[in-house]
């Protein structure tokens, strides 16, 4: 069974009647979705992009945008907040901002198309031009983002971009050259846990306070990914402690990446491949994620000499180039390992 | 082409043993026949007699020698039978009567029930109720027994193991054969070809076959081209050429003769580099080779250039066999190990795909990439909605999704334990 554009909207006005007090509570709902800020100053943590873009508003124009920084720093709310303070809510807004991910498209061919139908129609109601915001940009080819400045010129009388990238260095210059760029920086810790503490208690969520620190060390800045950690640790058990955070990350806790490595250190390869094996499998972690924690373990490392670091960091990050280029994931790290134990038994 | 068609009764049928005398290798299996036959014989009731046991060992010659001492005609039911009921039904009735054309009673014989194990369950209940109509003697064969859906038949049925044979005893039919057809055959091509059946007598009167019907030419390499009917032989020789071998070119040189999935060559040769290589310096080397080898593997199959194949073979055989010599590490003979990964990881395929498409659908109404929905997403859901099939179908029903894939999506997502 597949719904069109129109029954989604039906569906999307049901959920939000099931908000309302008494309303039959059945729609289950993201809180992510729940708690994304509506209006822009409400964005957590990121006033001077905010403050710039009111500007805008107050002139009641905007230009093409270039939102660049990490996932879960607010790109998406901020543009949804942007749009809402063009265009209101209802229909308005429904029928002159359009969502696209560049990532799940495919092809710039797909892109075309729909920016071509969506932008041909003039601005419904009393709008000024449509907004059209592409995330993961960064994820097109040189030569697809070519295609897609042509777009953004051929259209630019109706339509205004918003892109977002997580590197602006992998935007094209043209491009960049056309938008003006705004930076989302990751946002601190105690931000993170201020507002997973607010969730928590509006939610009337039980925490441990090592939970919420265990949700702001999985997420690494990203609020998005904290939310959601919250959100499922909260549906499986009692009380969000820092064990179950762990387990419904599906993310070793430091500790096992820690062990992990001391045992390839020590030279016990087999033990090492073995617990790699598992987090992979039996956890479902993916290379990349294994990746990146044995990094910032290894270099949070005491006993190690800077020297040897400096070493490892090559070798760290060698393997994650080659997981983009090669198709084993499992191959790479396990040859991460043994450079580990070779180096672990000269140190 | 010609010779072929004067020569038109394959010789595994030709050279099929007549009596359970000439049933070779399976001296105990015979002799529980015997039993169950001369029970036939004196009116007992008797349970269906289940033959298992490897390929080519006999179970099959050994239903017909059955049939042939006890004087009775074989009606085989296939896999095609058991699934037509109407058929089977009609086939079924006349059993008790004697053939109309020889005069004979007759016995039932289900020849590779496991080729079948969703049938099962239908054979089981079809054993029953033939029992129940008339003693007529019911013989299976089956492969392996212990496949999960064959628990019902096995508590039904007299079971006679049939073991895999040695192959001096595969050698010594060989020969009776070659001599009898009269074909001259080196005493190493026959051997060759006994010990590569690995106990498969079927396999083995059919690879004589080959050979002495034209294609002579490859006695002198029957070793090496039969080598195909047996992968595992191959790979273990390939280990051996790699981590205990001094001439490495012999192991690059295999890869390129063996017919052997390449990925699975890499799979192999990971598992037991650390069951091999003890020092940490041969290890990281012979890692590094494999590393390499394996972002070769990726171009290949991103760009589809098979012609990069060779350096990546090489760099898994040469590499890691040079390890050793370039560290002087001494290696001594270990059990090779099937690589685990594969065991595994192999299960996990379609369940991505299933998970893929769900998240796409899903992306859009969160705002977010269905990478994201496959992260953090589909495992909220699965622990808001839990194990109640309505709220799982309710959920799709909201969000236009199919209700199976999403609950099939659900299923596949990481167990929170």
């Amino acid at each position: 069974m597949r719904i069109g554009p129109s029954d989604r909207h039906l569906i999307i006005f049901r959920e939000s009647l099931n908000e309302e007090p008494g309303g039959m509570n059945l729609a289950f709902e993201l809180w992510i979705e729940k708690y994304r800020p509506k209006k822009l100053d409400d964005v957590v943590d990121q006033k001077e992009v905010v403050d710039a873009l009111k500007g805008f508003v107050a002139k009641g124009s905007i230009p093409h945008l270039l939102f660049a920084g990490p996932a879960g720093t607010g790109k998406t709310t901020t543009a949804i907040a942007l749009a809402h303070e063009f265009f209101g809510e209802g229909e308005t807004f429904r029928r002159n901002y359009m969502e696209l991910n560049a990532s799940d498209e495919r092809g710039i061919d797909t892109i075309r198309t729909k920016v071509k139908d969506f932008a041909r129609a003039m601005p419904f109601g009393d709008a000024p031009f449509k907004i059209i915001h592409l995330d993961e940009a960064d994820s097109m080819t040189a030569d697809a983002q070519h295609a897609l400045r042509r777009v953004m010129e051929l259209y630019s009388d109706n339509v205004r971009f918003i892109l977002a990238c997580n590197y602006s260095s992998k935007i094209i210059e043209p491009i960049q050259s056309r938008t003006a760029v705004f930076r989302f920086n990751p946002l601190p810790d105690e931000a993170i846990k201020e507002r997973l503490r607010f969730i928590a208690e509006n939610e009337g969520v039980s925490y441990e306070e090592e939970g919420l620190d265990a949700i702001v060390y999985v997420a690494e800045g990203d609020l998005r990914r904290a939310i959601n950690l919250l959100q499922t640790a909260s549906a499986f058990g009692k009380v969000v402690d820092a064990t179950l955070v762990y387990k419904v990350a599906g993310i070793a806790s430091p500790q096992e990446v820690r062990d992990m490595i001391q045992l390839a250190l020590k030279g016990d390869f087999m033990r090492a491949r073995a617990t790699l094996r598992d987090l992979m499998i039996t956890y479902g972690m993916s290379a990349e994620d294994i990746v990146r924690q044995l990094h910032r373990e290894i270099m949070a490392l005491p006993n190690l000499s800077d020297a040897v670091k400096a070493e490892l960091a090559y070798h760290i990050g060698e393997a994650d180039f080659r997981l983009t280029e090669g198709s084993h994931g499992d191959i790479q790290l396990s040859a991460l390992l043994a450079k580990l134990a070779a180096v672990g038994g000269r140190a | 082409m010609s010779e072929a068609s004067l020569e038109r009764i394959p010789w595994t049928e030709k050279h099929r043993p007549k009596s359970l005398d000439e049933i070779v290798g399976q001296k105990k299996a015979v002799e529980a026949i015997r039993k169950w036959i001369e029970d036939v014989r004196a009116g007992k009731k008797v349970k269906p007699l289940l033959l298992y046991g490897p390929p080519g060992t006999g179970k099959t010659s050994a239903a017909y020698a059955i049939a042939r001492e006890l004087d009775m005609e074989i009606v085989e039911v296939n896999a095609s039978d058991v699934r037509n009921r109407e058929h089977l039904s009609k086939l079924l009735e006349g059993l008790t009567a004697r053939s109309l054309f020889t005069g004979k009673r007759r016995m039932i014989l289900f020849d590779e029930i496991d080729a079948l194990p969703s049938e099962a369950r239908t054979i089981a209940s079809i054993l029953r109720e033939i029992l129940k109509r008339a003693p007529v003697p019911i013989v299976l064969t089956a492969n392996d027994p212990y496949e999960q859906g064959l628990a019902q038949l096995r508590g039904l049925t007299t079971m006679v193991q049939f073991t895999r044979l040695r192959w001096t005893t595969v050698y010594a039919v060989l020969r009776r054969i070659a001599q009898r057809e009269g074909v001259r055959l080196p005493e190493t091509a026959l051997k060759a070809i006994a010990q590569n059946s690995k106990g498969d007598l079927r396999a083995a009167i059919n690879d004589l076959e080959a050979v002495a019907k034209g294609s002579r030419e490859l006695v002198g390499a029957v070793g090496r081209l039969f080598g195909s009917r047996d992968v595992e032989k191959n790979i273990f020789e390939l280990m051996r050429a790699i981590f205990l071998g001094k001439n490495c070119r012999y192991a690059t040189w295999m890869t390129m003769n063996v017919d052997v999935d390449p990925d699975m060559i890499l799979r192999w040769v990971e598992e037991n580099v650390p069951l091999v290589y003890k020092s940490p310096k041969t290890l990281a080397l012979a890692y590094e080779y494999l590393s390499r080898a394996d972002v070769f593997r990726g171009r290949i199959v991103r760009t589809q250039s098979w012609r990069l194949l060779a350096y990546a073979n090489e760099m898994a055989t040469l590499g890691v066999c040079s390890a050793k010599l370039t560290t002087g590490e001494q290696t001594g003979y270990v059990r090779f190990s099937f690589p685990s990964w594969v065991k595994q990881a192999s299960a996990t395929v379609q369940s991505r795909r299933t998970i893929r498409e769900v998240s796409l659908q899903l992306a859009k109404r969160y705002h977010v990439s269905s990478k994201v929905v496959a992260r953090e997403i589909l495992p909220l859901i699965k622990a808001a909605l839990g194990d109640r099939p309505a709220k799982v179908i309710e959920f799709a029903r909201r969000h236009g999704l199919d209700p199976e894939a999403l609950q099939s999506a659900l299923e596949n997502v990481r167990e929170v334990s």
